[in-house]
C-alpha cells in the first residue's frame, strides 16, 4: 500500500509507533483491560522483545496490531501508526490488506498453525495470491524462493508435502517463509519457539534475527524467555497486568533493571535463580477485573512504600530507561535492595 | 493408497456377500408361508401344500437353495415374482433409478441446506438465529418422515398445486416434469436429514474455528468468507461426510414411507408391497440392491477420508 500522507517527522526511522493503546475484553466479571495504555516504537531492523507473566497482555497487544483481537475483545482507544498512518482508522478491508503485506505474524505452535489438509505449497502460494494478481507459476516460484531464504532443503520438492510430513522446527521455518512472502515491514512473533526443542529454538531465533538485519524488518518478539531476549533483542518491553512497567535496551535491563518486577523476572530465570530474590516474585498476577488502585505490582513488591498506593506513571530515568515505579523515579534508578542505598540492582547478591 | 483402496473394496465385497446370506436366511424364516398363501386357505390340504413347496423348491436344504440363488443372482437373475410372476430383475431395474434419484436429490438438498446453515450457526453461536436453527433442528429430529411426508402431500395438493406433479415422470422423458414430481418427496426427506447435517457441521465448525491455522489464514490476509468456507469448513468435513454416509442408510426407511405416500414407483414401495404379499424372491433382490448402494456409498466415504485428511494416508 502507498503512503498516502506525509510521514510524521517525529517518526524518522520508525516503522511502527503505538500510542496509549487500550484493548479490553468485556467479561461477565467486568471489563478486562488486557492492554492498558501501552506505547512503544519500532525501528527498521530492530528486534523488540516483549516479556511478562502469563496473562499480562502480550498476545492481546500482538493481535491488536493486526486488528485480530479475539472476540469479545475490542480496541478501545489509542493509535497504531504504521509508517505514520493510524491503523485504527482503517476499514476492515484495508486492514485485511495490511495483514501479510505490511504486518505479518507467526505463532507458538507451528504444527497446529498449518492447515492439515493442504500442501505446504498450496498454503504458501495462498499467501501471495491473497494480495497480488499473479499466475500460479509465479506464485509457486516466489514460494520456493521464500523457502530457500529460511534454509529449506529441496524446496521445490517439499512444496508438495503436507504439514504432517515436516518437523516442528521445519514448519516454523516454513511459517517464517510464508510471513515474508509479501515483504512486510513488521513481523510479530508470539512465542515462536515455545513449542520447539531447545536445540531448534536457537536456530529459529538466529534465523529471525538474520532476517531482521538483512531485510530491515522490524520484529516484535513475544516471549517468556529472557535468555532469548538477551540473545536477539535490541530493546525489551516488560509488561505487567496490561501495562508496560519497564522499557529499555536489552543491555540496560540486564545490567540494572529499573522495576522490581523486572528484577524478579531476571532472578526467576532458571539459570540466574538465587533463592533470596525469588521471594520478590511470590504471589501471582492481580485479577484483571479487580486491580489494585495504586501500583499494580504493589501486593507482590518488596520495595513497596506509602507512595505506591497511587498509580505510578511510566517515567524516563536518567539512565535512558523508562520504568513505572515510584521508588526508581525517586532514586533515578532502582536500589539494589529494598530499603537500601541506590546502587546497581542485579542478581547473585544472595 | 492403492493398497488401501483394494483392501476397502475387498471388505465391501465381503460385507455384501455376508449380507446376501443373512437376507436369504431371514427371508426364509419369517413367518407366513408363501406356499400356504398360494395354495389358498380352503384348498390347503397337506398334499397340496407339499406339492406347492416342491414346485417352489422349498423342500430342498437351505444351503442348496442359497447356493443356487447366489449363482443366479451373480448373473443378474433374481427369478420371478411369486406374486406378479414378472421378472424381478426387470422390475428392479425400473424401480431402482426412481429410488436412487430421490435418495440422491434428498441428500444433495440436505447438504445444500445443512452445510451453510451449520457454518452460519457455528460463526454466530448463541445468537437468536443459532437458537432458532437449533429449535428447528430439534423439531425435525423428532418428526418422523411419515409426518413430514403427509405434511408435504398436503402442501403439494393445496399450496403448490400448480407446481407439483403428483405422478412420477422419468427424468429421461421430461426433466422438468421429473423434478416437479420428485421435488416434494425429496424435501420431505431432506428437511429432517438437513437437521442432523446442520448440527454436525455446527459442532465441527466451532472446533475448527478455534484452531490456530484459522488465525494463520487471517494473518495471511484471507477474507473472512474464505477463512470459513475454505479453511475451517475443509477441516470440519470428515465427520460431516461420515454422517452423510450413515444418512444414506437411514434414508431407506424414509424412502419406503415417502414412496408410499407420494405414489412413486421405486424400490421402497416395492419392498413394502413385497413384504405384505410374502413375495420373498422380490424382497430379497430389492433389499440386496438397497444394501449394495449403502455399501458403495460408505466405500466412497472411506476413500474420501485420506483425501480430506492427508495424515491418514500413512496410517492405512
Ligand atoms: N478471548 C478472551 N476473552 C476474555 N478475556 C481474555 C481473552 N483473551 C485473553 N483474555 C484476558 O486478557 C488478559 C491478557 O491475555 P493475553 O492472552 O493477552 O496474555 P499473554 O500475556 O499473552 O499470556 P500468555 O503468556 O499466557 O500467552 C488475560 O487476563 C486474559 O485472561
Ligand atoms: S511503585 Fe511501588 S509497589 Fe510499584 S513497583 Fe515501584 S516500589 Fe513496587
Ligand atoms: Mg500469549
Amino acid at each position: 500500500m502507498e503512503v498516502t500522507e506525509a510521514p510524521d517527522p517525529r517518526l524518522e526511522g520508525t516503522i511502527l509507533a503505538v500510542r496509549d493503546l487500550v484493548t479490553v475484553y468485556p467479561t461477565r466479571l467486568g471489563v478486562v483491560p488486557a492492554v492498558d495504555g501501552v506505547g512503544f516504537e519500532l525501528g527498521a531492523g530492530e528486534v523488540l522483545g516483549i516479556v511478562g507473566d502469563s496473562g499480562s497482555g502480550k498476545t492481546t497487544l500482538a493481535r491488536s496490531l493486526l486488528g485480530l483481537v479475539a472476540a469479545p475483545g475490542r480496541i478501545e482507544s489509542g493509535e497504531i501508526l504504521l509508517h505514520g498512518r493510524n491503523l485504527l482508522d482503517f476499514t476492515p478491508e484495508e486492514m485485511r490488506r495490511v495483514r501479510g503485506t505490511e504486518i505479518a505474524m507467526i505463532f507458538q505452535n507451528p504444527i497446529r498453525s498449518f492447515h492439515p489438509g493442504f500442501t505446504i505449497g498450496w498454503q504458501l502460494t495462498e499467501a501471495v495470491t491473497r494480495h497480488q494478481r499473479v499466475s500460479r507459476r509465479e506464485a509457486t516460484d516466489r514460494a520456493i524462493e521464500a523457502l530457500t531464504w529460511v534454509g529449506m532443503p529441496e524446496p521445490a520438492v517439499r512444496m508438495r508435502d503436507h504439514p504432517h510430513q515436516f518437523s516442528g522446527g521445519m514448519l516454523q521455518r516454513v511459517m517464517i517463509a510464508m510471513s515474508l512472502l509479501n515483504e512486510p515491514a513488521v513481523l510479530v512473533a508470539d512465542e515462536p519457539t515455545t513449542a520447539l526443542d531447545v536445540t531448534i529454538q536457537a536456530q529459529i531465533l538466529e534465523l529471525v534475527q538474520r532476517l531482521a538485519v538483512d531485510r530491515g524488518l522490524g520484529v516484535i518478539l513475544v516471549t517468556h524467555n529472557l535468555g532469548m531476549v538477551a540473545s536477539i533483542c535490541d530493546r525489551v518491553m516488560v509488561m505487567y497486568a496490561g501495562q508496560v512497567v519497564e522499557e529499555a535496551s536489552v543491555d540496560d535491563v540486564f545490567a540494572r533493571p529499573a522495576h522490581p518486577y523486572t528484577v524478579g523476572l531476571l532472578d526467576s530465570q532458571p539459570d540466574r535463580a538465587t533463592g533470596a530474590r525469588l521471594e520478590a516474585m511470590a504471589g501471582g498476577s492481580p485479577t484483571m477485573t479487580a486491580l489494585p488502585p495504586g501500583c499494580r505490582f504493589e501486593p507482590r513488591c518488596a520495595y513497596a512504600e506509602a507512595a505506591c498506593s497511587q498509580p505510578p506513571d511510566l517515567w524516563a530515568l536518567s539512565s535512558g530507561q523508562t520504568a513505572r515505579c515510584w521508588v526508581s523515579k525517586r532514586h533515578g534508578e532502582l536500589p539494589a535492595h529494598p530499603d537500601g542505598e541506590p546502587g546497581t540492582a542485579g542478581s547473585g547478591t544472595g | 493408497m492403492i493398497l488401501f483402496t483394494v483392501r476397502r473394496f475387498a471388505e465391501a465385497v465381503a460385507v455384501l456377500f455376508v449380507l446376501t446370506f443373512l437376507i436369504y436366511v431371514i427371508g426364509t424364516i419369517v413367518p407366513g408361508d408363501i406356499a400356504q398363501q398360494m395354495a389358498g386357505i380352503e384348498g390347503a390340504t397337506p398334499e397340496r401344500m407339499a406339492e406347492m413347496r416342491a414346485r417352489l423348491g422349498l423342500d430342498r436344504p437351505l444351503m442348496v437353495r442359497y447356493g443356487e440363488w447366489l449363482g443366479n443372482a451373480v448373473r443378474g437373475d433374481f427369478g420371478h415374482s411369486l406374486f406378479t410372476e414378472r421378472n424381478i430383475a426387470a422390475d428392479v431395474r425400473q424401480q431402482f433409478p426412481v429410488s436412487l434419484e430421490v435418495a440422491f436429490l434428498s441428500v444433495l438438498l440436505a447438504v445444500i441446506i445443512g452445510i451453510p446453515l451449520g457454518v452460519y450457526a457455528a460463526v454466530n453461536t448463541g445468537t437468536i438465529v443459532d437458537r432458532v436453527l437449533r429449535g428447528i433442528s430439534l423439531v425435525f429430529f423428532s418428526v418422523p418422515t411419515f409426518v413430514s411426508g403427509v405434511l408435504f402431500v398436503w402442501l403439494g395438493s393445496i399450496v403448490l398445486r400448480s407446481f407439483y406433479t403428483s405422478f412420477y415422470v422419468p427424468f429421461t422423458e421430461d426433466p422438468i416434469a421429473n423434478l416437479r414430481s420428485v421435488m416434494l418427496p425429496c424435501l420431505a426427506i431432506a428437511l429432517p436429514t438437513s437437521a442432523s447435517i446442520i448440527q454436525m457441521t455446527r459442532t465441527t465448525m466451532i472446533a475448527s474455528l478455534q484452531e490456530p491455522f484459522v488465525d494463520t489464514a487471517r494473518v495471511k490476509g484471507a477474507r473472512e468468507s474464505r477463512v470459513r468456507y475454505i479453511h475451517a469448513l475443509r477441516a470440519s468435513l470428515g465427520p460431516v461426510v461420515t454422517l452423510i454416509g450413515l444418512l444414506f442408510g437411514a434414508l431407506v426407511g424414509g424412502l419406503i414411507i415417502v414412496e408410499q405416500i407420494f405414489n412413486l414407483p421405486g424400490l421402497g414401495r416395492g419392498v413394502l408391497l413385497g413384504i405384505a404379499e410374502r413375495d420373498f424372491p422380490y424382497v430379497i433382490a430389492a433389499t440386496l440392491v438397497i444394501a449394495s448402494v449403502y455399501i458403495v456409498v460408505n466405500f466412497m466415504v472411506d476413500l474420501l477420508y485420506p483425501i480430506l485428511d492427508p495424515r491418514q494416508r500413512e496410517q492405512t
